[in-house]
């Protein structure tokens, strides 16, 4: 009797109706010990079993690839959702840990440019590309990663432009139409101008030939002008 | 005797609170003033009290007076400020939407009406705010649902009738006339309990 009075932690003890904010006092008192002394007779002794480290390896390798029907859920929404929004880059990056007000207005921002920010658990995220030609960089899904989306190519120089800025996110991979594109590639891309002029590039480049046989052409009219009038006037002058 | 007289000697060790540099607070347009409790939070914080009500009241001086606004300082260590100035709150402007003046007491009363059409106006405000800038005007108009809701404040989405709305309006007067005066006397029983 004696030796249950001292404190023991693996007995249950009841609900308490008191705030769970404040840690219980370590030995319980005297009288708390009296109680539980009393009551151990009657309450189910909770067995403590030993795992090994390879079994609980085991164990959580195994749970990790069982998805809950919350999980399966999530991932076919995040699915459905990138194909209603018709997404077609995805970059995923190294996020670190940083205020909440400073990620909400980084991410308005990027909303304004035309890049959506989310954080998904990697496993929702293998879920999401499970079948997929993505399926096998499941790899990048670890850790803490978030994922930039967005809908067009110009999307990949705003990621660029603004991951460069900040020193909480770092780009890992690009993806873009299903394509993996390297790092490099995507900065060379990323130093060019807009789609628009590009365009209005080439379209003067295409056009120049043109314009420079019509100006020699005007010259060549002008100049035999300009020399009959020369010489016209050599001559009223004689 | 002796250890009577070495208590009374012995003093309080004082600890100076440093305060935070972010203070954040509903300020009443135009009526900023060294008044508690905000002459204290300026003072503990080394702001000129008289200097920020000067420019605060300068700056609100086109909204009407007494509305509630969500307000940062952001005090510096030379003792200079950032001073953000937001829409209304969100509270306040659905009250006004709603023509009440006071919210429901219990979960499941209806205090007051209003439309989707006052939802997207409400959402049209807040939007110019510096931290809702991005954000897409149906997730700002989401959060003032459920902001309403919480309020005790019902969303439609058909217009209000004018004669439905001032029967129910008439009516809630009468009910918060009852709650007023059911406070007031629970409060008067305590003092007379209390002395």
């Amino acid at each position: 009797m004696l030796r249950r009075l001292l404190p023991q932690d693996n007995l249950r003890t009841a609900v308490r109706q008191v705030s769970s904010k404040y840690q219980k006092p370590k030995p319980r008192s005297y009288k708390r010990r009296w109680f539980e002394a009393a009551v151990q007779p009657v309450f189910p002794q909770e067995l403590k079993s030993c795992t090994p480290p390879a079994l609980l390896h085991q164990r959580n390798v195994e749970n990790s690839r069982q998805y809950m029907d919350f999980e399966v859920a999530l991932a076919q929404h995040v699915k459905n959702w990138m194909q209603r929004e018709q997404f077609r880059v995805l970059v995923v990056c190294q996020q670190l840990p940083v205020p909440g007000r400073t990620l909400w207005f980084a991410k308005n921002q990027w909303r304004l440019k035309g890049i959506e920010h989310k954080v998904y658990g990697s496993k929702i995220m293998r879920k999401v590309f499970e079948g997929t030609p993505l399926d096998s960089l499941d790899i990048a899904f670890a850790g803490s990663t978030s994922y930039l989306f967005g809908k067009d190519f110009s999307t990949l120089k705003h990621v660029v432009a603004e991951t460069e800025k900040l020193n909480w996110i770092v780009p890992l991979l690009y993806f873009a139409d299903g394509k993996i594109l390297s790092a490099a590639d995507v900065k060379e891309l990323a130093q060019l101008a807009d789609l628009e002029h590009v365009r209005a590039q080439t379209v003067s480049i295409l056009t120049q030939p043109a314009s420079s046989l019509t100006n020699t052409f005007d010259r060549v009219a002008r100049q035999t002008t300009f020399t009959l009038d020369s010489y016209e006037h050599a001559l009223k002058t004689e | 005797m002796a250890t009577k007289a070495a208590t009374r000697v012995r003093k309080k060790e004082v600890v100076k609170v440093v305060h935070g540099a972010l203070l954040r607070t509903h300020i009443k347009a135009g009526m900023a003033s060294a008044a508690p409790p905000l002459g204290p939070q300026l003072g503990q914080r080394g702001v000129n009290v008289a200097n920020f009500c000067k420019e605060f009241n300068k700056e609100t001086g086109h909204i009407k007076p007494g509305v509630p606004l969500p307000t940062r300082i952001n005090v510096k260590p030379d003792r200079s400020y950032d001073l953000e100035i937001c829409s209304p709150t969100t509270s306040w402007l659905l009250k006004q939407a709603a023509g009440i003046r006071r919210g429901r007491q219990f979960y499941g009363e209806v205090a007051g009406k209003i439309s989707v059409k006052h939802v997207y106006e409400i959402a049209l405000i807040k939007s110019k705010d510096r931290a809702l800038v991005g954000v897409p005007l149906e997730e700002i108009c989401r959060k003032i649902i459920i902001q309403s809701r919480s309020i005790g404040i019902e969303v439609q989405k058909e217009d209000l009738d004018p004669e439905l709305l001032k029967q129910f309006l008439a009516e809630r007067s009468g009910t918060v006339a009852k709650q007023l005066a059911e406070l007031a006397e629970k409060k008067a029983a305590k003092m007379l309990r209390t002395g």
